[in-house]
């Protein structure tokens, strides 16, 4: 059986935080690394945000701030070749009912090079739009 | 990872030799060696870099650093969460990424705007040949 909450999207206008590992801001230049944005194989589903600023900013124990994204924005990435259209859903869980994820990213380290060099291209359109610090 | 397998450490460049390539690389290894002693950065949730992949990195590193003449930014080390990690250099609007995976096996190197093939082998000296192209770009 569907999960609702799963089929709906979040609205254009949706703001959602991206909790950031001191490790994933560049010590040089204060940037975002493209590792905040590169699925790791523990994100089967997707890129875990949430719409809780309060709750992205205590995703982890050690953190250095969160990174903020608009849905609409995520939503309009287009890499190419092959198109990987990318999704932000809801999925809320016990812990934070405001979680969502980023859908369709691409695996970096699949088999296939057309795939890694777009799952790269995604986390470097998702470090252009995020606002970090937020 | 166990701080024990850290090589004891990195070594100095040699004086006489004008290379800001290898000073960049040098710190970007002291930079990888901080990355996997922080051990407050993980839990069961957040995995710290495995053992290979930190070993092959510090390879690919090395060579790269012996090999390459080039004046190079210092690479960014960070991890996947996953056991696996990155290592980024960026120049402008122009990026080398070590991407290696926890069983290493997979790794390669990512690059964009260097008018070369974004997915290239992981190794030492493709890395010092992109460097290379980054700093004459």
């Amino acid at each position: 059986m569907s999960d609702p909450a799963r089929e709906a999207r979040l609205a254009d206008e949706t703001e959602v935080f991206r909790a950031i590992k001191p490790s994933w801001v560049h010590p040089d230049t204060g940037r975002l690394s493209a590792a905040a944005f590169l699925r790791s194989a523990r994100d089967r589903d997707g890129l875990s945000v949430s719409r809780s600023r309060a709750r992205a900013e205590t995703t982890y124990q050690r953190q250095r701030g969160v990174a903020r994204l608009l849905a609409g924005d995520v939503r309009g990435v287009s890499l190419a070749p092959p198109d990987w259209p990318l999704g932000m859903i809801p999925d809320p869980t016990d812990l934070d009912p405001d979680h969502a994820l980023i859908t369709g990213l691409p695996d970096p380290f699949s088999p296939d090079d057309g795939e890694k060099d777009a799952a790269n291209q995604a986390a470097d359109a998702l470090v252009a739009l995020a606002s970090y610090p937020a | 990872m166990s701080a024990e397998t850290v090589p004891a450490s990195i070594p100095e460049p040699p004086e006489q030799e004008e290379r800001p390539g290898l000073r960049s690389l040098l710190l970007t290894l002291q930079r990888l060696s901080s990355l996997v002693q922080d051990r407050e950065e993980y839990d069961d949730e957040f995995l710290a870099p495995t053992e290979a992949a930190y070993n092959a990195a510090w390879e690919i590193l090395a060579e790269a650093a012996i090999l390459c003449r080039a004046p190079t930014p210092p690479g960014s080390p960070a991890p996947l969460g996953d056991g696996g990690l990155v290592v980024e250099f960026n120049q402008a609007s122009r990026a080398i990424r070590l991407m290696m995976p926890a069983s290493v096996e997979g790794a390669y190197l990512y690059c964009r705007g260097l008018d070369e093939k974004a997915v290239q082998p992981a190794t030492g000296t493709d890395l010092a040949r992109l460097l290379a192209r980054m700093a004459e770009a």
